[in-house]
């Protein structure tokens, strides 16, 4: 038996496809563009070819994510906050923090030592503590996203980076570069915003596992929030399939019962 | 050729360097822009190189050289400068006389200047630490419905339906388009959206009176937003020649107002 | 030629008080300190504006919160901490002295440290008037809670019209109501003579910081509102005593002097502006060198006036403490506000207002009703907003705040031509 999990977020539309043991055997994520349901054809597709399965064999399908609503085939859907902490606790197995960084909408989700959840926060509506805000930054520093970190590994010291607002923090780039900070350490800077950001959503008890994309592509966001907090942060193994993970395991309850 | 001593007027902006050159009658002889990028003043440079080029004028006749946008400050060779709300003012009163509103809607930000009969200016409103209502704005909805941004008038152009923005914030609306596109709403109906997001989010910032004259680059780029701004004012917007390069039209005006 | 950015030094004022001043304000925190740990009096918190006159014919050695608030503002500590007091549920956009206080008190920063404080002087009871705003009694009851000690206070009104003889009797009543709990963690019966003494030496400190902040109505202005946001510090934290008095005897002849010599806080003063709303802290010392490069000076504030208080009368102690307490501008609607803004325009014969938005204070950002729109409409005054905070500098873009102030001293200069000078070389 072999199900889906499929993550449709506003940066990347994540497919993982599982064994009945909960192994993953096939997993995709492709960018989000134009219509979700394109994408999740071709995030699904991809994943099913790689665990070299049929469409038709998927004994269910569970969506998570912004765009949820937009699968075109879906036996069910659950939230990402419950998806996020189900795709953790499977690799985790004791009570936690989960920090969830995706491109919109980052999350604080307290794990019970069971697996249930016991609270989720949202950050504000506050463009800097989210990904997209490393998108902007990139443009605005010129470079594609993915140089991005090997930026602000160069970089020795921060840049002070401060504002609410990311488009006005572009506008902090440009004058920060003026004034002869180098593009790393505004790199720097941007990842620490976001974890300043972060910190301030919700308390957090030990350990803290990261999930979502974030992580996945700007590792410093991470440290910072090491740094920041003076805690142990972990990044869960392939976090940007976190969510993805998670919804599988709730295909795969389905598929059993 | 242009005869006697000329002035020069920059306007460094977050996207685009402007320049303009004026003759010792004040004659408008040429205009240049290039992007800004990161180095402002390397920017400037190239700004005016071109300009002089246009011009065909040499370096040696510039008698003054000022300065005006958000990096006014960094140009080396300035003589002086001014804000940009000065610029805009002086830059619009070479066309319109007072009174008047002068709506200046920028990458960055949007500014409404008014400016009193005898053409001094009386008082100015800068948007919020926000973007709603900018240049950026327009950018992030043309990526987020996944079309260049010169395509954006266009795509706005084959509007059939109104749809209202909610969101205050740039990169929020971003996710309501997304969420807006997930319910199957058509792109140019969103982009039409957008337009007129940006221009209630200008006109909550000030009493607009007299006569309206409407600057900037995203005026002169898209003139949907004129349009849409007539609707909302009830009446006519003019709109400059040279409207992106009036910011240093205008320095540069009040180069050779200094120097007389 | 040079280009027109300002220049990098900042306006040192100095005065031959400073070292006075320094000196008050440190024995005020390591008085606290000492009374905190040795238990050799009360310590009560109190709000800036409170009947602080109660805590000093008591014995209690008075600690403010907002002032530690300001401090961590302008040390830049307050950036660092206010994500602990967010952590918390206390929102971004709420009172950020609140937010950096108490993610200062998280945190266990301090810039009492300077002092030799560890942090802030632990108390024995918290005293708030709401007068000012709801946020105080929120900012104590967390400090209530966190050391179990009590948390009393005046619900005040606001928003008033005229002040009248029904709100005093009011306030009256509740601060009566106060006097047995104050009694009662004091250890020791309120003497009249002892209260009549403290609100006699406010009224003297009130009037005397009146005279020095009036010295700046001359031309040039002696102090400007930079400095002032330093020199206030006594009339904020010790107010009631002797040793409050005794400075602004020192700081009032010393600015008499200046007035005689014409010495101004900025060596040219073309334009007189008035500021209303908060410092904004972070950023103080940037301001104060932007506006000092536009040879401007900022002649007049509400703030630094808020700790002027005409009605105190140590005959009628308890009534002249309501009274002062709802006379306050930050307690008024917008009439009076507009009236007391129009006086102090003409007073200080100033070229324009600056008004501060500040994103978490809106009941003290004083142009989110049109009053701003008003007084350049009604009183033909030339008026600018400038968005920002007192201490959340996410809120300020320095960018956009340099271009503001540049494009109304601007608009100054081509008001009066004689002073406009072309460029500013």
């Amino acid at each position: 038996m072999v199900v889906a999990g499929v993550d449709l977020g506003t940066e990347c539309v994540k497919t993982v496809v599982v064994d009945d043991a909960g192994k993953v055997v096939g997993r995709a994520t492709v960018p989000t563009r134009g219509y979700f349901q394109d994408c999740f054809q071709e995030a699904t597709g991809n994943a099913l070819q790689e665990a070299q399965v049929p469409a038709a064999r998927l004994s269910a399908v569970c969506v998570t994510g912004f765009a949820a609503s937009c699968a075109p085939v879906a036996s069910q859907a659950v939230s990402e906050t419950l998806c996020h902490a189900r795709g953790a606790w499977h690799t985790v197995q004791k009570a936690m923090t989960v920090v969830d960084i995706g491109g919109r909408d980052p999350k604080v989700i307290h794990v019970d030592a069971r697996g249930g959840v016991s609270s989720s926060r949202s950050v504000r509506k506050c463009a800097v503590g989210i990904g997209t805000f490393l998108m902007f930054a990139s443009r605005h520093l010129d470079v594609h996203p993915t140089r991005l970190m090997d930026l602000a590994t160069s970089a020795e010291k921060p840049a002070p980076v401060g504002s609410y607002c990311s488009v006005f923090s572009e506008v902090e780039v440009i004058e920060l570069l003026r004034q002869g900070s180098t593009a790393g350490e505004i790199a720097l800077g941007c990842m620490q915003s976001i974890a300043d950001r972060i910190l301030e959503i919700d308390h957090f008890e030990d350990p803290i596992y990261v999930t979502g994309g974030v992580c996945e592509y700007f590792p410093g966001v991470v440290r910072a929030l090491a740094d920041r907090s003076a805690r142990a942060v972990e990044i869960l193994p392939e976090p940007i399939l976190a969510g993805a993970f998670g919804a599988a395991l709730f295909a795969l309850d389905q598929a059993k019962s | 050729m242009t005869a006697g001593p000329c002035y020069v007027g920059v306007d460094s902006g977050s996207w685009n360097t402007k320049a303009a050159l004026l003759d010792a009658g004040g004659r408008l002889v040429a205009t240049a822009i290039v992007r800004t990028g990161a180095d402002v003043r390397s920017a400037a440079a190239r700004a005016v190189e071109d300009l002089l080029r246009r011009a065909a004028v040499d370096r040696s006749a510039v008698a003054a050289l000022w300065t005006t946008g958000f990096g006014r400050h960094a140009i080396p060779d300035a003589t002086s400068s001014r804000t940009e709300l000065d610029a805009h003012a002086r830059g619009a009163l070479q066309y319109v006389s007072g009174p008047l509103t002068v709506i200046d809607i920028g990458g960055q930000d949007a500014k409404i200047i008014v400016v009193d009969a005898e053409g001094r200016r009386i008082s100015h409103k800068m948007n919020r630490k926000c973007a709603a209502g900018t240049g950026s704005f327009l950018e992030e909805m043309a990526l987020r419905l996944d079309v260049p941004i010169g395509a954006l008038p266009a795509l706005a152009a084959d509007s059939r339906e109104e749809i209202e923005l909610g969101s205050f914030c740039t990169v929020f609306t971003g996710t309501e388009v997304l969420g807006l596109i997930r319910q199957g709403r058509r792109p140019a109906d969103l982009a039409r959206a957008a337009y007129r997001s940006v221009v209630k989010r200008v006109l909550e910032m000030e009493r607009v009176e007299g006569t309206v004259v409407a600057t900037g680059g995203v005026v002169s780029h898209h003139p949907l937003v004129v349009e849409l701004l007539e609707q909302a004012i009830g009446g006519r917007v003019i709109v400059p020649q040279h409207a992106q390069e009036i910011g240093a039209v205008g320095v540069a005006h009040a180069a050779l107002a200094a120097a007389a | 030629m040079a280009t027109t950015a300002p220049p990098v030094r900042p306006p040192e004022a100095t005065f031959r008080s400073s070292a006075r001043l320094k000196e008050l304000m440190a024995e005020h925190f390591t008085g606290l300190d000492r009374a905190a740990r040795q238990r050799t009096a009360p310590v009560a918190w109190c709000t800036s504006v409170g009947p602080v006159e109660l805590l000093r014919a008591l014995g209690y050695q008075v600690y403010f919160p907002e002032n530690h608030g300001a401090l961590l503002g302008a040390s830049r500590v307050a950036g660092e901490v206010m994500g602990r007091a967010h952590a918390l549920g206390y929102s971004p956009d709420i009172c950020s002295y609140l937010t950096s206080d108490i993610g200062a008190h998280l945190a266990r920063k301090t810039p009492l440290t300077r002092f030799g404080l560890g942090g802030a002087p632990r108390p024995d009871l918290l005293l708030f008037s709401t007068n000012q705003c709801r946020e105080v009694r929120d900012w104590f009851e967390f400090y209530g809670r966190e050391w179990n000690v009590p948390v009393v206070g005046v619900t005040s009104f606001r928003d008033l019209g005229e002040v009248e003889d029904a709100h005093v009797d009011a306030i009256t009543r509740q601060l009566e109501g106060l006097i047995p709990g104050l009694e009662a963690v004091a250890g020791r019966r309120l003497e009249a003579p002892a209260l009549e003494q403290a609100v006699a030496r406010s009224r003297t400190c009130s009037d005397l910081w009146r005279a020095c902040l009036t010295s700046s109505a001359a031309r040039p202005a002696p102090l400007s509102f930079f400095d002032a946001t330093i020199q206030m510090g006594p009339a904020v934290v010790l107010r009631g005593t002797e040793e409050a008095c005794d400075y602004y005897r020192l700081l009032d002849a010393e600015l008499r002097e200046r007035v005689a010599a014409g010495a101004g806080a900025l060596p040219r003063e073309r334009f007189r502006l008035y500021w209303d709303g908060m410092p904004i802290w972070g950023r103080l010392r940037d301001l104060a060198t932007l506006f000092a490069g536009l040879e401007t000076t900022v002649v007049a504030s509400t703030y630094c006036n808020s700790w002027v208080f005409d009605a105190l009368d140590p005959r009628d102690p308890l009534r002249s403490m309501a009274r002062a307490s709802l006379e306050l501008f930050i307690a008024r609607s917008e009439g009076p506000k507009q009236r007391y803004l129009e006086r102090m325009a003409r007073e200080f014969a100033v070229d324009g207002l600056v008004f501060h938005d500040a994103r978490t204070c809106p009941n003290n950002s004083n142009v989110r009703f049109g009053l701003a729109q008003r007084l350049r409409r009604g009183s033909h005054l030339p008026v600018l907003v400038l968005d920002g905070d007192l201490n959340d500098l996410r809120c300020f873009s320095d960018e956009q705040a340099r271009t503001n102030l540049e494009a109304f001293v601007e608009q100054l200069s081509d008001a009066a031509p004689a002073a406009a000078s072309g460029g500013r070389a």
